[in-house]
């Protein structure tokens, strides 16, 4: 099955991290690329800084595990989303805006693929590891708003990282949906 | 009927049951968190919030065996 995970960013990149030993075709697609400030918060490397996230994330994983990833460096748009989707056996998304969740969520419903979301609240404060089914696509919030790119969310970004492959595993076993709620100080599945 | 309401708030989080109508606006449900968690009866969660704490929260509905809504902040960040 090919998984594609759309966004390689805090959340994306970690869980590509963790799930680079299943055996499974994986793939990324992310436009964006590596600065600086993204190393304290996301599976990058300093090598990488100024690469595109979803070709530096093949490099290391390519280069660290000997794990192959397919990346597609470029933005997801209504145009493309067949494209890069089409062959998906299932669509991960850790995107951070709410105009390419809807696009995918569109895309998704209308073919009937299965997807899971993650997100994380401002500030490092919850975050959720979601089947399509029960997804709300929030807006952003202010510009200037707080979010989890600084320094001490990597705990947290962690657990729904590690939670958003748990459910990807229970899946692939074909076992019941798990979505997850967790907070700095918990973490439940339901 | 008994509904499990998940509630977060500023990293800390507790589970309230109460017995309801799943059909409940969204705001009443607010409403009911904010008076349970000032009264102390969510445990996880400090009772010192402010008023209209849930004011831009989501709330999220499963319908399983368990009726559970949960009570969370945006999460619209991912990248």
């Amino acid at each position: 099955m090919k998984i594609v995970f759309c966004g390689g960013g805090a959340l994306g990149s970690h869980a590509l991290f963790l799930a680079r030993d299943l055996e499974h075709e994986l793939a990324v697609v992310d436009f964006d690329r590596v600065e600086t400030k993204n190393l304290a918060s996301q599976w990058f490397v300093k090598q990488m800084v100024g690469k595109n996230k979803a070709t530096a994330l093949k490099m290391q994983l390519l280069n660290f595990y000997d794990v192959k990833l397919q990346d597609c460096a470029i933005k997801l748009t209504s145009l493309n989303v067949d494209t890069l989707l089409s062959g998906a056996g299932l669509v991960v998304e850790c995107f951070d805006n709410a105009e390419s969740r809807r696009i995918i969520q569109d895309y998704i419903r209308s073919k009937q693929k299965p997807c899971v979301h993650a997100g994380l609240a401002a500030n490092g404060e919850f975050g959720v590891v979601r089947w399509d089914e029960h997804f709300t696509i929030d807006e952003e919030g202010s510009p200037g708003q707080a979010t989890c790119e600084g320094r001490g969310f990597l705990p947290l970004i962690l657990r729904v990282s590690s939670s958003l492959v748990a459910s990807i595993q229970f899946f692939l076993a074909d076992k019941p949906q798990v979505n997850w709620n967790i907070s700095p100080r918990n973490a439940e599945s339901f | 009927m008994n509904i499990l309401i998940n509630i977060t708030w500023q990293g800390q989080s507790g589970n309230y049951l109460v017995n309801m109508d799943q059909g409940v606006d969204d705001n009443t449900i607010k409403n009911i968190c904010e008076e349970a968690v000032r009264a102390g009866e969510v445990l996880g969660i400090a009772p010192n919030i402010p008023k209209n704490a849930f004011a831009n929260f989501v709330i999220d509905r499963f319908h399983g065996e368990q009726t559970r809504f949960v009570v969370r902040p945006k999460v619209p960040f991912g990248v």
